[in-house]
């Protein structure tokens, strides 16, 4: 996840204040990780910091959210309240790019590959590198 | 003529006087080495016995032979028992070979049986602590393989593949923990492979040697997931998870084996599991996550 944060880049009200990567559903594996990567790098100049909810809240103003699969199921209510927002969404789950996600996690032949929408990544105001589709196992658009 | 024939009698008297004197003088020796040895008087046994097998006249005697091999058994007793190279174990081993050869009567070949199954006891326990206390599989695997060779001195129609699997599954088994613990050591990874897959060879089916493969390569591609850091690229990325992906299809076979035959073996179900989880394998993990909970494993 914090690879991927090379490829984009985030609106200039974003580039301020802490990067924070959004996680939303239960993995409390992950949200350790993440606050050793928070304890340990920085996005550009920024500080990370993670929050964490069960269930999506739309107060949170996130650079990254990432949907746990659980969660992923059902998020065409989380796209569309974020819509121009700035925020790269991240989803684990058949289908998470048509449904509204940049990034979706995606197991092929037992290693975790990702598919990617450059579509979705633009309307929601990222301005992306192209180099990314290549490192994609598929691109939607 | 008479003159002559009655030098040549002379003659062939002497001779045999002489002869008769040799074995006479022999026959004094054995009893004089046979009667050190059990007054325990072993160096003054070792000097007498080793003349009297060298002689024409007796060499070729079981009974001397196998009295040496006790003579120097006494000896190695008193400081040998613990050294891989012992001339004097040498000793007992060489000199009940020659018995042997000399085809001995009933009596002495039970006797050289118990002394060789004795040497070769102590072989395996040498091979045993060289492995467990010194951690020296390069002289346990020496000394294991004299206790091979020695046993089947003692009973040539041997089947020693038991007692194989039993000595190569201890090795195994001790340097895979080894390995599980350490997995920067890479000597001890490679020595409990090398002995797993030779159990494995002798014995398709057994259910240690499997998960300690098994359980190997897990270990292996959980710490090359390890490796990866915050700043490892994707790139790069691929390419690790594409070897630990490899490494548990490789423990998912070993450890499978071992479940097929017991669906209840712990260590197969908790290690399925994790390999499943390795593998993104949803469905199959969540399956074995619920035995795990059924045979009280613990899953958090």
């Amino acid at each position: 996840m914090y690879s991927f944060t090379r490829y984009f880049e985030w609106p200039e009200n974003k580039k301020v204040g802490e990067f924070v990567i959004y996680v939303v559903g239960k993995n409390d594996n992950l949200i350790v990780e993440l606050k050793t990567l928070a304890g340990k790098k920085k996005v550009g100049n920024q500080d990370i910091e993670i929050r964490n909810t069960p269930t999506f809240d739309p107060t949170v103003n996130a650079q990254i959210i990432y949907l746990t699969p659980e969660i992923s199921k059902n998020v065409d209510d989380v796209f569309s309240k974020n819509k121009n927002k700035g925020t790269l969404f991240i989803s684990e789950g058949a289908g998470g790019c048509k449904q509204g996600a940049s990034i979706n996690f995606i197991v092929i032949d037992n290693k975790l590959k990702f598919e990617y929408s450059k579509n979705n990544a633009v309307k929601t105001g990222l301005k992306t590198n192209d180099d990314f589709k290549a490192l994609a196992a598929i691109n939607i658009d | 003529m008479t003159k002559w024939r009655n030098k040549i009698k002379i003659l062939l008297l002497g001779i045999m006087l002489l002869m008769n004197v040799g074995v006479f003088a022999q026959v004094d020796k054995l009893n004089r080495a046979q009667h050190l040895y059990e007054v325990k008087d072993i160096d003054n046994a070792v000097g007498c016995i080793d003349s009297i097998v060298r002689h024409p006249e007796t060499k070729n005697d079981y009974t001397l032979w196998s009295l040496r091999a006790f003579i120097y058994f006494e000896k190695y007793k008193r400081g040998d028992r613990q050294k891989l190279n012992s001339p004097l174990r040498d000793s007992v081993v060489a000199s009940v070979r020659k018995s042997m050869k000399l085809k001995p009567d009933a009596n002495y070949v039970t006797q050289n049986k118990k002394l060789i199954t004795t040497i070769a006891s102590g072989y395996y326990n040498l091979a045993k602590n060289l492995l467990q206390d010194s951690i020296d599989d390069v002289k346990s695997l020496k000394a294991y393989n004299k206790y091979k060779e020695v046993f089947l001195l003692g009973d040539p129609t041997a089947v020693l593949t038991a007692k194989d699997i039993e000595y190569y599954l201890a090795v195994g088994s001790l340097f895979s923990d080894i390995f599980i613990n350490d997995n920067a050591n890479l000597k001890a990874q490679k020595t409990a492979k090398v002995a797993l897959l030779k159990v494995l060879e002798l014995q398709p089916d057994n259910a240690a040697a499997n998960i300690n493969l098994g359980l190997m390569a897990f270990n292996v591609g959980v710490n090359l997931s390890r490796s990866m850091g915050f700043d490892t690229d994707l790139t790069q990325a691929d390419i690790i998870q594409e070897n630990v992906a490899k490494l548990a299809k490789q423990a998912e076979q070993y450890i499978l084996k071992v479940y097929k035959i017991d669906n209840a073996n712990k260590k197969a179900v908790e290690a399925l599991w994790l390999t499943y989880r390795m593998l993104f394998d949803d469905k199959k993990a969540d399956e074995f996550k619920q035995k795990c909970i059924e045979l009280g494993i613990k899953v958090d």
